[in-house]
């Protein structure tokens, strides 16, 4: 009950801020035929299931994610571990 | 200006900030889903509403007593173990507002007179011998008919500060043709199944009753004081045990004895009653200080939900990219194993229909034409797949390492 009231006030004053701003308009067409594409692309990976197994596609795509951004990786993993004087890595 | 140019960058970076992490946190609520409620106990309760509720139910039409020929009928000794309740135990449930349960079945409670029928909202103070123009007797065995009460509606208690209301259903009368078999006969059972506390043994009789298919399952569960029931037949063609029965032609059905409980199990359970009342007091506690702070069930999915809408109608256009990375990684994620079957559904642009939609189901041609090989097929590109995925992250290693792999 008691988060549910903070909860509640919390959703009254977001309207309230934002009930202040003019509404933005959405571009509704273009929205739809974005959906429209990717519901195509969804919907027809069952037929490059008939090619590669959905699971491997969905193993592979991250695992190549992020090996092409492994040097990013990386340096993002050296800058933190420089920062760490015990070590003492240039 | 500059400030004010300084202060809009600032405020739009604020709301797509926010409507990114609204989204964020919306979309990983969004199938939350609370467990659902066991269904069964709402499910009777609604029924007994409706039952309560519903004038048809409520409504007993006249009896059609050519269809009725009690002599004509084969019947069962009463076995005496029914006999001797029926002497000393019925009397003693006089005024017992636990008995309420066994009240409907005045249609066989029978050879004492305590029980009292009440006509509309009237108290009928007769006793039950004294409709005796409504009573078909043989032996231990009574029939009533209630047809001359002089109303099409029914209430029964059996003392006079207790008035149920509540239709008899008195069952070969009561049920309409469009009835059978449908869920108006379980509605009607369960208007029996609201005096099921007591224990039947219910010898049925009907001229359909031995056909296949006019006897069905039939059971209540959920709420307290229910039973599940069933319906069997014997090999004599008449159902007889602990049973409902709905014969397709209930005319001629009825039942001939009944079992209640002894008083002794009433207060027994009246007592257990009472100690499992103070057994739940601290899961009461407990469960109103749970309600103090967590939030009923499905609140924050609804909760989330609005404010996604406030803001896809406030925010309009600045809210659609978040959208559609959420919508990609989640139909990303629920890739599954497909049937492999070409789906092109109704192409559209700007309500411009491009094509229809077309189905082809190509995972079943190329399986029925390379067979077993198929499987292999798929190893071996799964292997391509992994010999590839080496082979980059060897050559990104080096590129890392300056080519030095060791």
């Amino acid at each position: 009950m008691i988060i549910e009231s903070i909860l509640n006030l919390l959703y009254r004053v977001i309207t309230l801020v934002f009930g202040l701003l003019p509404n933005i308009p959405s571009f509704e067409g273009f929205e739809n035929s974005v959906d429209t594409v990717l519901n195509v692309i969804f919907n027809n990976v069952d037929l490059l299931s008939c090619f590669i197994r959905p699971s491997s596609i969905k193993l592979v795509i991250p695992l190549l994610i992020i090996i092409i951004n492994f040097d990013k990786i990386y340096k993002l993993a050296m800058f933190i571990i420089r920062k760490i004087p015990m070590l003492n890595v240039n | 200006m500059k400030n004010l140019k300084f202060f809009s960058r600032i405020l739009f970076v604020f709301v797509l900030v926010f409507a990114f992490s609204f989204n964020c946190f919306a979309y990983s609520i969004s199938d939350y889903s609370p467990v659902d409620d066991i269904i069964s106990n709402n499910a009777s309760n609604e029924v007994i509403m409706d039952i309560m509720s519903s004038p048809s139910l409520l409504t007993l039409s006249e009896p059609n007593y050519n269809d009725f020929e009690p002599s004509a009928l084969p019947w069962v000794d009463m076995p005496s173990y029914v006999q001797e309740i029926a002497y000393t135990s019925v009397p003693n449930l006089y005024g017992s507002s636990t008995y309420l349960s066994d009240v409907p079945f005045l249609a066989v409670l029978v050879t004492n007179t305590y029980i009292r029928v009440v006509a509309g909202y009237n108290l009928c103070l007769g006793r039950f011998y004294s409709i005796s123009n409504g009573v078909t007797t043989r032996g231990m065995t009574y029939l009533c008919s209630f047809s001359n009460l002089g109303s099409s509606k029914y209430t029964v208690c059996y003392s006079a500060d207790y008035n149920v209301d509540l239709s008899i259903k008195v069952p070969w009368h009561s049920v309409e043709p469009t009835d059978y078999g449908s869920n108006g006969y379980i509605k009607r059972f369960q208007g029996l199944g609201l005096m099921t506390n007591a224990t039947f043994d219910l010898y049925l009789y009907g001229a359909n009753y031995g056909k296949e298919g006019s006897v069905s399952q039939f059971s209540v569960s959920g709420g307290d004081g229910y039973q599940s029931m069933h319906v069997a037949q014997n090999s004599n063609g008449f159902a007889s045990g602990r049973y409902i029965l709905y014969p397709d032609d209930f005319t001629s059905a009825y039942f001939q004895s009944f079992t209640p409980k002894s008083l002794t199990q009433i207060e027994a359970e009246t007592q257990k009653g009472i100690w499992d009342s103070i057994k739940s007091i601290p899961d009461l506690i407990s469960d109103k200080l749970k309600g103090l702070f967590i939030p009923e069930e499905g609140y924050f999915s609804e909760y989330f939900n609005n404010l996604q809408t406030f803001f896809s109608e406030k925010l309009g256009f600045l809210v659609y990219p978040f959208d559609f990375i959420i919508t990609f990684l989640n139909k990303y994620l629920n890739i599954g194993e497909g049937d492999g079957t070409l789906h092109l559904p109704d192409f559209e642009i700007m309500n411009v229909k491009i094509f229809n939609q077309t189905d082809f189901n190509l995972k079943n041609a190329m399986s029925s034409f390379l067979g077993e090989y198929y499987n292999i097929y798929f190893s071996f590109v799964d292997f391509i797949i992994l010999v590839g995925l080496v082979n980059l992250a060897l050559k990104k290693f080096n590129s890392i390492t300056g080519g030095n792999n060791e």
